[in-house]
């Protein structure tokens, strides 16, 4: 085994594994951490890695058990994420849409992928503004396209709790979109 | 007994939801569609919450932060500390 060189490590997958974790966590100061509780399990454990992976993906490994830990974190604080049962911003008493949240026509064609990146900075800002349990459903389906029942059995929730999660979480990113993405 | 055939706009998005994901049943997704023929708001909602779920899958591609010169001095020196 090769001596452990810790500025290697460092200059090799920091950004790797950092634009990894951003993105699903949501908050620059939770992903470095996350990279950090990353290197120091790695290096403390470094004899047990038997080199059947490559490093990288070895540290990959480690770093998405940390970030599901992080969403089990964030999945004991459920009930934040789930809608107020007094008020709802987005449908009235009859369930249906009030006049300040009901969806405008974008004038795009949705079928288009997006490609600039000014869009995605504002998907990553409106996502950041998701409790941060619907934020962790959100990435966990849509970032790492997990299946709703292996999400369910990671956060140890309800099936009816995830959908409930899922359609907040919709509902928020796209009025946030609609504010502040479409006709820039 | 007839058949309820008319559905909330909560129900519809919860619906679109679930449609999103492949999980919505047959059923569901006829009274779905009978929603969306007459409710605009939720044929946009429809449109939007797949053009999401789609853009979504895209969103790792295109982060470009990094750690500053600082932040990695750090953790190199709190790797040598161990």
């Amino acid at each position: 085994m090769a001596r452990l060189d810790a500025t290697k490590w460092v200059n090799d997958y920091s950004d790797m594994l950092y634009r990894y974790a951003l993105p699903r966590v949501n908050d620059s100061d939770v992903a470095k951490d996350l990279v950090q509780d990353t290197f120091l399990a790695a290096w403390r454990n470094h004899d047990s890695f038997k080199g059947e992976i490559s490093e990288k993906n070895w540290l990959f490994t480690i770093l998405k058990n940390k970030i599901i830990d992080h969403y089990r974190k964030a999945s004991t604080r459920l009930t934040e994420g789930l809608p107020d049962a007094t008020s709802d911003p987005y449908f009235d008493q009859e369930e249906h849409w009030t006049q300040q949240a009901g969806p405008q026509e974008w004038g795009i064609d949705y079928s288009q992928p997006v490609e600039k990146k000014e869009f995605y900075d504002i998907l990553n800002r409106c996502k950041k503004k998701l409790k941060d349990i619907q934020g962790a459903v959100f990435s966990m389906k849509y970032l790492d396209g997990m299946d709703s029942e292996e999400i369910c059995k990671e956060l140890n929730i309800t099936a009816s709790n995830f959908w409930v999660l899922m359609h907040r979480a919709k509902l928020g990113l796209r009025a946030c979109l609609e504010k502040n993405w479409v006709g820039k | 007994m007839c058949m309820k055939l008319q559905i909330t706009c909560k129900q519809a998005t919860e619906f679109i939801v679930k449609r999103d994901e492949g999980k919505l049943s047959l059923k569901n997704r006829c009274l779905l569609l009978l929603h969306l023929g007459i409710c605009g708001f939720c044929k946009f909602f429809s449109k939007q919450s797949k053009f999401i779920s789609d853009n979504s899958k895209n969103i790792h591609r295109h982060v470009s932060d990094t750690l500053s010169a600082e932040e990695k001095e750090q953790m190199i020196a709190n790797l040598q500390q161990q």
